[in-house]
């Protein structure tokens, strides 16, 4: 299971997260200026262009990605992956829909560190790390609801941000909700098929605690900028 | 035996990962996205560059600065349109006032694509002011509407980068040349 020189690959590995943290943080995980103006400009429904823009923000959202990484790491099972996946979207529809409609305003930066909390105890369970706790095991399909809930709630305070126009309100939020499932299944069919690969590659027991110690360390990393961002715009 | 040396694994490891975490993010995500360079790293990297540039802040223009003051009568439910000639990206600070409320949209006409036009703001009002940056080349500039029953005197202050103004009124269009800030 543990190589005997995890730290070649732990370097390696996270060689490649920083660059793609470096390169995802180039721009900050907000919707982009053209799009939110958009957001503004717009009055009633507009089915599509919701849809494009909240599979817009999923796919090139990579502090969901990295949690989804983390849930399907060792399933293999179609339905296991179906199951935990649906949990996910149920947790995350019920906070982007109740969270916008009833005007929950969070603190955007704590919802996105809460966010990359998530990807850490994800990895931490991967890793085998809760079973060490001693009897009590938290239930992994339950961690996936509640985790779902706080990412819906990031994108919510992320969908506030923009002006929204009450006019057609309900259509818009379904249909950016729609985009993010559709979103969420493009990432994670490129996802599946990269871990299938992956999966049937003799090394993958031997890489797979480091690949999670590095899929920890890219959630601290993302944990501290949440944070640091937090302080200083305060 | 083999129970603690898994604890050994995780506990370096999850130390490793948090440790890296903060190595990266003090070494370079602190420069390149705060300005803030602890280690130097920033500036040994050449990353301190990216928190620095402010994006937009400065757009110098090759356009001539010219300036642009001009004043109409709207009879009751008369109206015209005064637009001016911009390229992409070119600038105009604007204040109109007027006596009386007038129906108004701030619309610009593309000249380089073909039946193309965009509103950025039209309602009833008796003043407006703001900055104004062209989105293309084309006419940028306002329709005015006197939807009352009285005339109603409108002035328009202007100072950009815009070639000359055009004035639509009653089915014809006169050109302004317009007075470079500057005189040779």
């Amino acid at each position: 299971m543990v190589s005997e020189r995890p730290i070649k690959h732990i370097l390696l590995l996270l060689t490649a997260l920083v660059s793609a943290t470096l390169l995802a943080g180039a721009q900050a995980h907000n919707i982009a200026d053209g799009d939110a103006a958009f957001v503004a400009g717009n009055a009633g429904a507009a089915v599509v262009p919701f849809i494009y823009l909240g599979a817009k923000h999923m796919v090139t959202g990579y502090d969901h990605l990295l949690f989804l990484a983390g849930v399907v790491f060792f399933l293999s099972r179609p339905g296991q992956i179906v199951q935990y996946v649906t949990l996910f979207a149920i947790g995350h529809s019920i906070t982007l829909i109740v969270g916008v409609l009833a005007n929950i305003q969070a603190n955007a930066y704590l919802i996105d560190a809460i966010i990359a909390l998530s990807v850490v105890y994800k990895a931490l369970e991967n890793m085998g790390a809760l079973q060490r706790l001693g009897r009590w095991h938290p239930d992994t399909r339950l961690a996936v609801l509640v985790f779902g809930l706080f990412h819906g709630f990031g994108l919510a305070t992320s969908l506030q941000e923009l002006e929204l126009n009450p006019d057609g309100l309900i259509v818009n939020l379904i249909s950016f909700n729609i985009g993010v499932e559709i979103g969420q299944i493009i990432g994670l069919s490129l996802i599946i098929a990269a871990f299938s690969l992956w999966r049937q590659h003799p090394g993958f027991d031997r890489t797979a605690f480091v690949s999670n110690a590095a899929l920890m360390c890219a959630g601290f990393v993302l944990l501290i900028y949440q944070l640091t961002a937090w302080q200083l715009a305060g | 035996m083999e129970q603690k040396q898994t604890n050994r694994h995780l506990a370096v490891a999850i130390s490793a990962a948090f440790i890296a975490a903060i190595a990266i993010f003090v070494a370079i995500i602190l420069p390149a996205e705060f300005g803030r360079d602890p280690l130097g790293t920033g500036r040994l990297l050449g990353l301190s560059g990216v928190a620095e540039t402010t994006a937009d802040a400065l757009n110098t223009q090759l356009e001539v600065h010219k300036t642009d003051e001009v004043e109409f009568i709207l009879e009751p439910f008369q109206s015209l349109e005064y637009k001016y000639l911009m390229d992409q990206g070119n600038g105009l600070v604007y204040s109109w006032r007027a006596d009386g409320e007038l129906y108004f949209d701030l619309h610009a006409e593309n000249i380089t694509v073909e039946d193309y036009e965009e509103s950025y703001a039209e309602g009833e009002a008796a003043q407006d002011m703001g900055t104004y940056e062209a989105a293309f080349n084309g006419m940028h500039g306002w329709f005015w509407e006197n939807r009352g029953f009285d005339n109603v005197t409108l002035r328009l202050k202007t100072s950009g980068f815009y070639v000359n103004a055009t004035e639509y009124r009653g089915g014809g269009s006169t050109d302004r040349s317009l007075t470079p800030v500057f005189e040779n």
